[in-house]
This record gives structure tokens, sequence and C-alpha cells, in this order.
């Protein structure tokens, strides 16, 4: 064993002496937008595992690296009946869609249209929105076990082939949502269903700074250019500041900042009351859910929730792989001229806003103009949210998209998961993007498999 | 093994002396027969840690099988006892996840089966403010309690209902901790039939029994998978990856128990909170072992050596001695860092319920927090030294 030590500590000296030759980082230096592989400038992150989207950005404080650890057990440990020995985590319910946030957003990830797996019904009527009168905004299909559950997502496909240019077919799958068991009485006959699924959580507080007049630039109501496209913004009161503002998150951008989707998604997801959303989420007619034991006035402390709210302004953006890879290329630049780029826009540079100065003055590429876009008949829930009509849609970012198949073992894409790959993700694309998605199936079998290759490597 | 070694490692050598560009992968790298041989040492303890786990396992559900036949006071005693003997050896052994292998893989990692957190405690059985809380007291809803029920019951709603593992088996043996003083206090008699503290006491030993089968066969599972008899096993598999691959795999667990997941998640977030009871183990106050274990097991993988009192104990080349031949400086460093990180733990006050909560004592809290979070800063930087960026 000394043997071997000494030896070896011989060579070692021999090897040390010329370790700094390589440097192993090749790509960072190229700036060109295709070549780009750090899409969030210093809140990138090199790393394509399983864990890609579960890291905290570059620069943060001591005091808030040790916030973002609070945020994230808040954030993926469970809420647990009331009254419990875990009293800052009692509470869940009596009604809720999960566990945790990291039920839906599993390994900060993307949901699925699964029961148990992050797609959840929003209720409301299809003129204004406004819940239903039994069952609320949002159908919850769990409750704790003394409460009645609401009933359960019952979702159906039929599939529907259509055909490329060059002939040849795909499948796609058309959903139908119906809602089973309905325990407290029917819903309304005017109650439409929204399904959402969770979305993966990089990059938000990026998203959150980006200054408004970057994202009021490219609004164009009344399509003035002519290019078929219209963004506009929504609109939402912030129910952390009252006060009304651009529409950033949530998939018709109606909610306004990521403590508002924070505090809004304990509440009517897994039923935590807060500071911000201070009543159960039950109606006044759900009355097995009246007088449960809660968790506390409110459940979750604002001290909890502020470290969530952290924690989901700072997970890092995966860097881009492959970048220099041909095909790549070649769907990159595929990519601007079918006019995917007219919606998912690129550059936009972070304010000097918010609290945290690592997010500040970051020149970022979300792929996304967080506006409001028809996207078709097809894809229309037919429930309008603020300003979003039933037919629009936030344009959704897409850095990180090629790893989600990694984090998530899936790759259900769109608002609620019907499309089963990122293909069928374009394929879907109506209204606005009806020229693009025409422009796509023109394309011959080679080039399709470039554009997508391009998808895969953000 | 050590002149094979030595003679390789000479022949490897001499190739380097013309001080061209260091080349990585197995086929070029000077250091392939060490990191091969720390490979090596890290699967020999997971199959020991493991073993060791099982085994105290089956001791802890024999222990359950006497207790739930003849419910008394002693046989609740030695039934904790058997716990906390467990719990002894399965802390060490959390240095092994994080990095998708048996224990946590996405596929079929039972760690949600073993060790989740924080217990579900009113989904489970009675608690104070609602005596008829919880399936054993919900006969119409789960008419049967078995294997099956529990495990369909900690899949209901979500990525996992926390309804089994070793903490359910703790809260059904020691119960809440309403004192600040001591632990749980559950009486026996919670399963004597008949025996008047709280109804059901046929279905809350069914549940204890089928909580510790679903423990046993989950560790089954884990120990199986790192068995070197086995030539398809999971052993195999990580003693032949990558040497870069398997070591990035070593520090990233290292990293993340120390800086993330101890530091951060289960000592600083309880610190904050100041919550008697957000802790891990804390119906029976036994956080204080539960965090010791879990930076031991950190220092067991560096240093390369497990010492099971079941003789099943492991040394072998480690990590820390390649860290000495590469970068003594760092190397003191690291020692040292793990040496002062035990002994702040040691200087906490016991229970941990109380550390978190006395203003003079959560200080002593404070510093095992930024000790480990150090200690994962410098785990880091080592892994630099063999070109493994976090």
């Amino acid at each position: 064993m000394k043997k071997t030590l000494v030896l070896l500590f011989a060579f070692g000296i021999v090897v040390l002496a010329c370790k700094k030759a390589s440097n192993s980082s090749s790509d960072a230096e190229i700036t060109t937008d295709e070549y780009l592989v750090a899409l969030a400038g210093d809140c990138s992150i090199d790393d394509q595992t399983t864990s890609a989207f579960t890291y905290q950005i570059n620069g943060l404080t001591t005091e808030e690296g040790l916030q973002f650890f609070v945020g994230n057990s808040f954030f993926n440990q469970n809420w647990v009946e009331a009254p419990s020995s875990t009293e800052a985590r009692d509470g869940l319910g009596p009604l809720f869609n999960a566990h945790s946030c990291a039920t839906c957003h599993f390994k900060d990830g993307r949901g699925a249209p699964f029961t148990n797996s992050g797609l959840l019904f929003r209720l409301g009527n299809t003129n204004d929105n406004s819940p239903d009168q039994l069952y609320g905004g949002q159908l919850q299909d769990y409750g704790v076990l003394a409460a009645t559950t609401e009933g359960s997502m019952n979702i159906s496909y039929v599939e529907e082939v259509g055909y490329y240019d060059d002939g040849t077919s795909y499948s796609l799958r058309r959903p139908t949502y119906v809602v089973n068991g309905q325990n407290y009485g029917s819903l309304q006959g005017t109650t439409g269903i929204s399904p959402r699924v969770g979305q993966q959580m990089i990059g938000l507080g990026l998203l959150e700074l980006i200054p408004n007049g970057q994202i009021l630039a490219n609004e164009d109501p009344t399509d003035a250019n002519g290019d078929g496209i219209s963004g506009r913004a929504n609109y939402a009161i912030d129910a952390i500041t009252g006060t009304l503002m651009i529409g950033r998150f949530g998939w018709k951008a109606n909610v306004p900042t990521i403590g508002h989707q924070v505090a809004g998604a304990f509440n009517g997801d897994i039923g935590i009351t807060s500071d911000y959303f201070g009543n159960e989420n039950h109606t006044s007619y759900q009355t097995s859910c009246n007088g449960l034991p809660n968790g506390g006035t409110p459940e979750i402390s604002l001290q909890n929730l502020q470290a969530v709210m952290l924690y989901a302004r700072t997970l890092a953006v995966p860097y881009r792989r492959n970048v220099k890879n041909t095909n790549v290329m070649e769907g990159a630049r595929l990519f601007r001229s079918i006019g995917c780029v007219s919606c998912h826009k690129m550059n936009f540079s972070t304010g000097s806003g918010g609290s945290i100065a690592a997010l500040k003055g970051q020149k970022i590429v979300p792929y996304t103009d967080l506006l409001l876009h028809d996207m078709g008949d097809d894809l229309a829930d037919n429930v309008p949210d603020h300003l979003a009509t039933g037919r629009e849609w936030r344009t959704q970012p897409l850095w990180g998209l090629g790893l989600i198949s990694t984090v998530n073992s899936h790759t259900f894409l769109l608002h609620d998961g019907r499309a089963r790959s990122i293909e069928e993700a374009i394929l879907w694309h109506g209204g606005e993007a009806n020229n693009s998605r025409n422009s796509f199936k023109a394309l011959s079998a080679t080039q399709r498999a470039q554009l997508l290759a391009y998808l895969e490597s953000l | 093994m050590r002149i094979t070694t030595i003679a390789c490692t000479a022949i490897l050598g001499l190739g380097l002396f013309s001080c061209k560009k260091p080349v990585t992968g197995n086929g070029g790298d000077f250091y392939a027969p060490q990191k091969q041989e720390i490979k090596e040492t890290y699967a020999d303890m997971a199959f020991a840690v493991y073993t060791d786990s099982y085994n105290t396992a089956v001791s802890l559900q024999t222990a359950i099988n006497i207790f739930v036949a003849t419910p008394n006071q002693q046989n609740l005693d030695n039934a904790k006892q058997a716990w906390l003997a467990a719990r002894e050896i399965y802390g060490q052994s959390e240095v092994f996840r994080f990095v998708d292998g048996p224990i946590d893989n996405p596929a079929d990692g039972p760690e949600g089966l073993i060790n989740a957190w924080p217990m579900d405690e009113a989904y489970v059985d009675y608690v104070q403010g609602n005596s008829s809380a919880g399936i054993i007291n919900n006969v119409a809803q789960y008419p049967v309690i078995d294997e099956t029920t529990i495990i369909t019951a900690n899949e209901f709603g979500g990525e996992t209902n926390i309804s089994c593992g070793y903490h359910a088996i703790e809260f059904l043996l020691w119960g809440q901790d309403l004192s600040s003083t001591g632990p749980g206090n559950r009486s026996y008699l919670d399963y004597v039939v008949g025996g008047g503290t709280a109804s059901n006491e046929l279905r809350r030993a069914q549940y204890l029994v089928a909580c510790a089968d679903i423990l046993v066969q989950a560790l089954d599972q884990v120990r199986n998978d790192w068995d070197p008899a086995d030539p398809n096993s999971y052993y195999h598999t990580f003693v032949e990856m990558d040497n870069k691959i398997a070591l990035r795999k070593m520090f990233n667990s290292m990293k993340v128990l120390s800086g993330f997941e101890l530091a951060g998640e289960r000592i600083y977030v309880a610190y904050q909170n100041a919550d008697q009871e957000d802790e891990h183990s804390c119906f029976s106050d036994n956080t204080h072992r539960d965090i010791y274990l879990n930076a031991k097991g950190i220092q067991n993988l560096y240093f390369g050596i497990y010492a099971s009192p079941y003789g099943n104990s492991v040394q072998g080349f480690s990590i820390a001695e390649l860290v000495h031949l590469i970068h003594a400086e760092h190397a003191d460093e690291m020692d040292e860092r793990f040496q002062t990180t035990m002994a702040l733990i040691g200087q906490m006050y016991t229970p941990f319920d109380q550390a978190i909560v006395l203003p003079a004592e959560r200080p002593k809290v404070y510093d095992v927090v930024v000790s480990l979070q150090t200690e994962s800063e410098l785990l880091v930087n080592i892994a630099g030294e063999f070109d493994i960026i976090f």
C-alpha cells in the first residue's frame, strides 16, 4: 500500500506540471444567435441529465441560496392533511389536484395528460370565464378522506390522419374532455373546460424581468404589417400588488407575476391558503368541505411562500446541445425562413427590476413574445381568460424544449399535452400560425428533420 | 492486485513524460487504474451497506411481528430498538442517492417506499384533534389493509402520498411527538384488541406489518441490484462504467447530499421554520442521528471505508488517496473540513427539535449548515481537478 502511494506520487508530479493544457468548454465563445449555447446568459447551466431543470442560477447571494433550498423543500415535499406534527406542511385540501408542486412539475419539468401527472381542468363560463356555480374555477379531482371529491377527468382521443405535401402521412389525436362523477351536481350548461398541463419551471424569473416595452413592441393587434400575425398582450390584476399588469405566465398569459402564479397554484391546486389567497378552494355548495381541520391561517407562512417564489424565479436554463451539427444549423435557418420566429421571438434583455441581482441585465433567448395569438379552431378551448379569447394562447417559450424527454420521459406538448412530439405540436398550429404550419408541411422530409433537430437542440 | 496496479501505473505513466495534453477517457488516463479501484470500492461499499440495511430491516420486521402477536411494553421497546438500529445503517446509505442508481432511478428506484418524508400522519391513523382520521380508521373505504392497499394509497393523488416507509413505521411505533423533552409516546395498548386507547387495533397492526414487509422487499431489491454475484447486476454496470462518468456520479452524490439535501433541505429549512417537528425523524426524536449518519456516509464514500457492525466492513482505494496524490493541498483542506463538520454536528443540542427552537442553541445548527456548504464547495473544487465541472 505505502509503495503504491510513493510510486504514484512520483508520477503525479509529472502530470501536475502539464495539467492545465486543455479547457473543456468549446462553444461558449460563439455568440451569433443560431450558435448560442447559453440561452439565458449567466443564468444558463451546463447540464443535460434528468436534473437539467433543477439547478439554481449562478450568482445568488448566500441568503438567496439558502432561501432557494427552503423554496425547493416546499415545492417538492408533499403537503399533508391537517392536523399533523409537521405543522409547517399541513393543510392539504380539503380539495386538491396534487400533494405538491412537484407532482405536476416533476423535477421542475413538465406535466403530462394523465391523471396524477400534471393535467388539470379549469372551469369557466364560455362567455366571460366566470366560475362554475357549484365547482368553482377549477376541477379538483382529489380530496382529503373526509371530503367528497368533485369528480374525475375523462380524456378520450380520436386519431385523424393528415398528409405532408410530399404525400407522407401523419396522425394527430383529437381530444375530448368530460368531467366524470360530478359528485356535487351537474356542471352549469355554460361552463366550459380548459385543460392545462404544468409547464417546466426554467427561466421564469428572467421572463418576469423583460421590460414591458420590449413585449409591447411586438404587439400588432390589427395586423398592421399584414403578415397574418396579430399578437397582443393580456392584462390581469396581480394578486400580490393589486395592480393591473401585463400577463406573462400561464397558458393564456393570464397571470402577471411569479408571486401570483405560485400563491394561486398553492391555493387552487393543493388547497393551501396564503396571505394572498386566504380562502379554501371550495364553494359554499360543497358542504362536505366545511368545518374540516385546516393547517392554520394562513396554511403556508409568508416567509415560506416567498422562498418558493424565489425558487420559482431562479431555476436556471440548460445549455443548448449540438449547436454546430450541420442539420441543426440548417434547422435554425428554416426556423426563421418559415416564420416560426415571428412569435417564438428570440432576443430580449432583462431589466433592473426585482430584488435578485443575478437575474438583471441578462441577454436572453426564450423563443416567446409572451403575447396572445389566435391558434385556430383545433386548439381553441372556447373559454376566454381576461383579454384572451377562447381561441387565443400565449406563445410558449421553447428554451429547454429538447430536454423535456430527458427530464420527464415524455414529449407531450401544447396546453393539454395532446401532441405526442414536437412534430405533432407544429402540425396542430393553426390560426395565425397557419402559414408557418403549411410551410412546414411543404418542406422535404430532410428539411423537416433538420427543423426538428434544431428544436431538439434548444 | 496491488502489484498489477503498480505495474500498470508505471507503464501508463511513461507516456506522460512527454508532457502532451492530458488525455481524458480510460484509455490514456494516467490514473485509470486508481479510478477503477475507486469504482470497485464504491460498488463494494454499496453492496455492504445495503446488505446491512436489508438485514436490519428484516430484524425490524421480526420484532414488529413479535410485537403485534404479543403487544406489550417490552415488545414495543424491542421494535423501537430494532428501528433505531436499522436507521444507523440506512442513514449511511443515502450517499448512494441522487445519481439515478438502484435506490432512486426514475424507472423503479424504491426510495419513495423506503424513506419518504414528511409522513402524512392523518392519512394513515388518528392524530391529536382527529381521533377517527386515516386509512386505519376508515373501514368503509379501505375494508382490507395489506401491502396492495398501502402501495395503492401511496400513489393516490400525485407523486406519492407518504404512507409507508421508515417514517410510517416510526409513526406507528412512537406516535406523534407532543412533548418538548422526549419523543412520541404511543401506548402499546393501541395494538391490544379491545385495549381501549384507540379503535381499530387489529387494522393498525396489519398496517404496521405491511409497512415492514414493503420496506424489506424494497431494500431486498436495492441490495440485489448491487450484488456482485449476479453478473447482470448494477454492480457490474457501475464497475465497467466510464471512469469520468462514474466519478462524476460520486462527486454529485456527495455534493448534493452535503450542500443541498443535508445543509439545505434537512437542516436549514428546519432552522428557518423553527417548527418543532419540521425534522426527519420527528416521532422518535432521532433526527440528530440522521444528520450524523448522512454526513458520515459522505465521508465513507470519500475515504473508501465502511465500518459495518455486522461483519461486512469495506476498505479500499479511495478518492481521498487519489486526491492526496494529485493535489495534496486540496486533500488536507478537505480532510480538515470533514473533521470540522463532524465536530460541529456533535456539538448540536439533542434532540434536534429543540436545537432549532432554543435561541441559545440555534447558532450551532447554523454553523453546521455553513460547514456542510463549505464541504460541498470543496468537493466541487476537487471534482474540478478531475475535469468534472458542475
